[in-house]
């Protein structure tokens, strides 16, 4: 149970290790090579170096850990100083009265330069890179015109105090420096520690929707962030400032990207949410060693960059030196055995008639199985279903034939002769196209570039030949039936037309093998039906078609063969003649599964939650409805029809155009997330990995984030409350996890649903809205899901479901709500109404 | 729904395969750059009567163009998603290594001209290889190579500051085509012809757009991702090394700050001209005016009067606004 938590740990120490190691190595370095180092060298010169560097690391960690960059801090130190400098000298230069007012002047220039980065990169939702780096162009300009290009001196021994004296104790001789760093440093470890504040800047630097889903106000603690950061600037200034006994224009010129090295190299991810604080010390502690012993050591001072340089390169490249050399054998094995494929490719050339068969394919993720020993055949000309639970090992036996992965065992055929699959441009070459569930699509780029993605028709002088392209395109779409302006942009197209355009490139490959991964998770009905003569028509002329989905009306319409996986090994393959979907289920999860979509139903009580009029522009229609203390409401409609939209809305993740919302009685006007919460009101979105979870955080983290103010007293946070919420309900909804110290990106889809729901829950709402429960999950976890929302509903929660899935709508819910193109077009009493009676009303236009 | 193909537009075809191109390089964002532009030469026309001068203009092309090539490379690299923090560092160590080697072998021109080619090649193959193979943060591997283009830049010229007179650097620098257009600005435009044939006319422009926009998307067509990635970083190395090669024709002064600011100023100049620095977006066309919006800006200030010091001050603030003119145009169209 706890390996998992143990393994990271010292993964973290290991990284705190390697960097004492280094700074080890160069105390033992530079006193061999200094006589005097070991005397000279006492820790408080070491203090003063790092000082600055540590006190600013703490204010960049905080910016980068939210998933920005300051990259203002030298500049905006210098401006603190300079004004600094300025107050002092015209208030009496040398009383104690001017060196606070000196003081306060240094922090509050740093926290309105800090600020000022904060509205824009928090609030404006601003590039951080290019905000921070015109506010340092501007901070540099602004101090050179209050200092006019030349130094301030400042001889107030108050104000000088901080950056420049000294006091023993014992023989030793300590800067008064430290007074301020090290409760700055206290601080600042246990503030991200114990303080909501630190969990907040984790989340919204790990998943920033999900973070703000979960009431957390991004903006402002984005803000607070760059704010923390300036007034951090403002107080190096007076160091700095102290220590020289003057206020410099050109101070901390190139001081931002040494605080990021020290940052980096303390174990910061720059792309956020990945990090702790301890590292950072260790990280500028290194470089204060570094600087002063280059310093002393009498050789010329490039020599500090160059190493600063290569320390970056090694402190990031240790963490992933594994790997990389891993890769590079692997690497130079493939190359030697892609030549075989030239081979088969040239037999395949006389036929157009193919087989491709697969066997005993293994593969296995750092020690865990994800293919047990796979084997399938699939002919020219047969549509062949992939059927398993998630997880069972689809998408990993895909990848490994569209060469995204390379398998560790077995071997796969064609026409009887083995391939090797080492990369994409192999699979291409070998005619296999595979269509992603996520869309490989290019937004920025039109239909005709995606569709000639890679394999673009190049002319003289390996131009492009735009004009042929196009052409063929045209005659492609018209082949499709699918009408569109090429020339359009991808982002200009809806996410049917998407899969649409998805599905021409890889008609337009000349594959003999496509693979379909869920192609109809999201298109409307008339599409699937499109879609299909499609796949008749490749059937036809001979294409191979791997096909996979959740939908088993779908499989029983198209396919002529099902194979099916289940925890990453082989089931069974048949006909589709030979079986049944009730066979198939059970194959699929090795046992029964008896009435999935039915619950018990209770008598609702009382109307907890109104809508009259709701209505966003453009989006969805005014629509009224209510729903009662234990009542399930279903949502259902077509994608696109206006159902999550509506959900938002009620949640304030999108703004309203018009209606009310009630609860309870009381009128509501809700704006945020934040706010609906607190009204009781949770919504557990449709997109778990965009909207729902902060992968990188642990399982009790993700689930005490939306509780975390009622948790926390007076903004620390209290471990023990924490853990025990987060068990209360990995046990009660049987969340499968090492410990609840995992990440929560380790989880299956299905468990981190579950946490999803726990999260909500935790605020113990008097209104769920569930979008999309059980979309992804296998079908062990639907049931579970199930049971739950009859739980909640027992519990006289009022819920409010969402659902593609016509049998889940009618197994769970009591009243059903049919939207189409943003109307609502019809209302059933549930367990009276009939699929095809929903699904007319959810076609009506 | 999907608009349909008409008859009318299938004769139109031949003229769609233009516009596919045309509609690639207008885009929204650009028409506000341009605009942008006019109503600063309008304003710089109105404070300085001798602005709209053949002259002026020149002069202004020519003090940007070394900034207007280092931008060219930079916004490959902002489309791909990346970032280089190194390329105004290695502008100077790349000036400073090839003249010191230039002086000391008996000023060869030629010589001059591939060492810095060279360097240039070899300082976007190193920051590609880094990222690429060693799947380092763009951002952490420039910042590194930052630092080590430094420590060269001063290890090579002992903190000296060296003078360049041979008379092919100085017509480089300072040399007339047809009389009338300095070389720099020709070299420029040449630039710009080869970035642009790159992005809308080559595989590599389709991957650059591809890698920005949607990176598994790339690699899942075909795309070798890899190659194409490195190949970016060398033609930014490239044009780090043509902008060195002009700047030390025209200022004939080499020293250790040679390259200060240009970092900031390309990334600015590409993200005027409307590149996102999230990657996938950009134009070479949008950069030019970019380049052409900041050095417009500096040229009136220095009219005005405007001490160096203070000029600082000023740009920061007009990128500042710039972007945020850009963020709000965005947030307007979000809501549409």
């Amino acid at each position: 149970m706890h390996e998992k938590a143990k393994k990271q740990m010292t993964a973290e120490q290991k990284r705190y290790l390697f960097l004492l190691a280094i700074i080890a190595g160069f105390l033992i370095l530079f006193s061999v090579k200094i006589p005097n180092f070991v005397k000279l060298m006492t820790v408080t010169n070491l203090i003063r170096q790092s000082a600055v560097l540590m006190i600013l690391a703490i204010g960049m960690t905080l910016v980068i850990l939210t998933g920005g960059i300051d990259l203002s801090v030298g500049a905006t130190m210098a401006l603190s100083g300079a004004c600094a400098a300025a107050v002092i000298n015209s208030t009496g230069a040398e009383t104690p009265g001017s060196a606070v007012l000196g003081m306060i002047t240094a922090i509050a220039v740093g926290s309105l330069v800090g600020a000022a980065n904060g509205y824009l990169c928090g609030y404006m939702r601003i590039s951080p890179f290019m905000v921070t780096l015109a506010m340092q162009t501007f901070a540099r300009g602004l101090t050179m015109m209050i200092t006019d290009g030349s130094r301030i001196v400042v001889k107030n021994p108050v104000f000088n105090w901080l950056g420049g004296g000294q006091f023993h104790i014992g023989p030793l001789i300590v800067p008064n420096v430290t007074v301020i760093l090290i409760p700055a440093v206290i601080l600042a470890l246990f503030w991200m520690k114990h303080s909501s504040t630190g969990i907040k800047i984790y989340s919204v630097g790990g998943n920033a929707t999900a973070a703000y889903a979960s009431g957390i106000h991004v903006k402002k603690e984005t803000f607070k962030t760059y704010l923390t950061s300036g007034a951090l600037c403002g107080l190096a200034a007076v160091i700095t400032i102290g220590r020289s006994s003057s206020a410099q224009p050109l101070a901390g010129t190139g001081l931002e990207f040494d605080v990021i090295t020290a940052v980096v190299m303390g174990g910061i991810s720059l792309l956020g949410g990945v990090g702790t604080m301890a590292g950072i010390f260790l990280g500028s502690l290194l470089m204060g060693v570094l600087t002063l012993g280059i310093n002393m050591i009498n050789i010329p001072s490039y020599s500090n960059y160059i190493i600063q340089g290569v320390f970056v390169l090694v402190a990031v490249l240790s963490n992933q030196i594994v790997s990389l050399v891993k890769d590079a054998v692997n690497a130079g094995k493939n190359l030697k055995d892609s030549s075989a494929n030239e081979k088969v490719l040239e037999a395949m050339s006389q036929s157009k008639v193919h087989r491709m068969e697969i066997k005993d394919i293994t593969k296995s993720f750092s020690g865990v199985p994800a293919l047990k020993g796979i084997s399938m055949t699939v002919e020219s000309g047969k549509v062949h279903a992939l059927l398993g639970e998630n997880g069972a090992g689809k998408s990993t036996l895909i990848k490994i034939l569209s060469g995204v992965y390379q398998r560790d065992g077995g071997s796969i055929t064609i026409d009887g002769m083995p391939v090797e699959i080492h990369s994409t441009v192999d699979s291409r070459k070998l005619g296999i196209s595979v269509i992603y569930q996520e869309f490989a699509l290019v937004p920025e780029l039109n239909i005709v570039q995606n569709i000639f993605l890679g394999k673009e028709i190049q002319g003289k002088g390996r131009l492009l030949s735009v004009r042929e392209m196009l052409k063929n395109a045209v005659n492609l779409m018209e082949q499709l039936h699918f009408n569109s302006n090429v020339t359009k942009k991808i982002r200009e197209l809806s996410v049917s037309q998407q899969q649409m355009v998805e599905i021409a490139k890889a008609f337009s490959s000349n594959a003999w093998f496509v693979v379909m991964d869920e192609p109809t998770s999201a298109i409307t009905e008339a599409d699937k039906e499109k879609l299909f003569g499609i796949i008749r028509e490749m059937k036809k002329q001979g294409i191979a078609v791997v096909y996979i989905s959740h939908r088993m009306q779908e499989i029983f319409e198209i396919a002529d063969e099902v194979t099916v996986l289940r925890d990453g090994a082989h089931v069974k393959t048949m006909p589709i003649t030979e079986t049944n979907e009730d066979d198939l289920t059970r194959l699929m999860v090795g046992r029964e599964v008896k009435d999935i979509f039915n619950r018990e139903k209770t008598k609702p009580g009382e109307v907890v939650f109104k809508v009259s009029d709701l209505e966003r522009k453009g989006v969805f229609a005014p629509i009224s409805f209510q729903v009662r203390a234990g009542e399930v409401l279903g949502f259902s409609g077509l994608m696109g029809a206006g159902r999550t939209e509506i959900a938002r809305c009620i949640f304030g993740m999108d703004r309203h155009d018009g209606g009310e919302v009630w609860m309870k009685g009381e009128k509501l006007n809700i704006r945020s997330p934040k706010e609906a919460l607190k009204h009781g009101i949770c919504y557990v979105s449709e997109d778990r990995r965009g909207e729902g979870i902060i992968p990188l955080r642990s399982v009790r983290e993700n689930i005490c984030l939306a509780a975390l103010e009622e948790l926390c007293r007076k903004g620390y946070r209290n471990t023990g409350k924490e853990q025990a919420l987060s068990s209360e309900y990995t046990e009660k909804f049987r969340i499968k996890a090492a410990s609840q110290e995992q990440p929560i990106g380790r989880l299956s889809g299905g468990n981190q649903q579950k946490c999803c729901l726990a999260k909500m829950l935790a605020c113990k709402p008097s209104l769920i809205i569930l979008d999309e429960p059980t979309r992804g999950i296998d079908v062990g976890a639907k049931a579970e899901i199930h049971r739950l929302i009859g739980e909640l509903a027992k519990q006289q929660i009022a819920i409010i479901m969402i659902s593609s899935e016509l049998p889940e709508i009618l197994g769970c819910c009591d009243r059903i709500v049919v939207l189409a193109e943003g109307k609502r077009t019809g209302e059933f009493e549930g367990g009276k109404v009939t699929q095809e009676a929903v699904m007319e009303c959810a076609m009506k236009i | 729904m999907p608009g349909f193909i008409k008859e009318g537009d299938k004769e139109k075809m031949g003229k769609t395969a233009k516009s596919i191109l045309e509609k690639l390089h207008i885009s929204y964002n650009r028409l506000i750059s341009i605009l942008i532009l006019i109503i600063l030469m309008a304003v710089a026309s109105i404070v300085n009567p001798a602005f709209l001068t053949a002259d002026n203009l020149l002069g202004i092309l020519v003090q940007n163009s070394a900034k207007g090539i280092l931008a060219l490379g930079a916004t490959f690299v902002l489309m791909t998603g990346g970032i280089d923090l190194a390329c105004g560092n290695g502008l100077t160590m790349i000036a400073v290594v090839a003249s010191v080697i230039h002086i000391t072998t008996g000023e060869n021109f030629l010589v001059l001209v591939l060492l810095c080619l060279l360097l240039g090649v070899v300082l976007g193959g190193i920051n590609g290889f880094l990222i690429t193979r060693m799947k380092l943060l763009p951002f952490v591997a420039t910042l590194a190579m930052m630092s080590v283009a430094k420590g060269v830049t001063l290890f090579a010229s002992e903190g000296k500051i060296m003078f360049l007179n041979h008379p092919a650097t100085i017509y480089i620098g300072s040399g007339k085509v047809f009389g009338f257009l300095p070389m720099p600005v020709v070299i420029f435009g040449l630039m710009s012809a080869i970035a642009a044939v790159l992005l809308y006319r080559t595989k590599m422009g389709v991957a650059v757009y591809a890698l920005g926009g949607n990176k598994e998307a790339a690699e899942y067509s075909g795309i070798n991702v890899k190659k194409e990635e490195t190949k970016v970083y060398i033609f930014d190395g490239i044009c780090i090394s043509v902008a060195a090669l002009v700047t030390v024709c025209r200022v004939g002064q080499i020293s250790p700050n040679l390259g200060e600011g240009a970092m900031m100023d390309a990334i600015a100049a590409a993200v005027i001209g409307g590149t996102s620095t999230l990657g996938g977006k950009g134009t070479i066309g949008g950069t030019i005016v970019g380049v052409l919006i900041i050095g417009v800006i500096i040229n009136a200030l220095t009219f005005l009067n405007v001490p160096v010091i203070a000029q600082d001050a000023v740009k920061g603030l007009i990128i500042i606004f710039a972007v945020i003119f850009d963020a709000l145009i965005n947030q307007v169209k979000e809501r549409k």
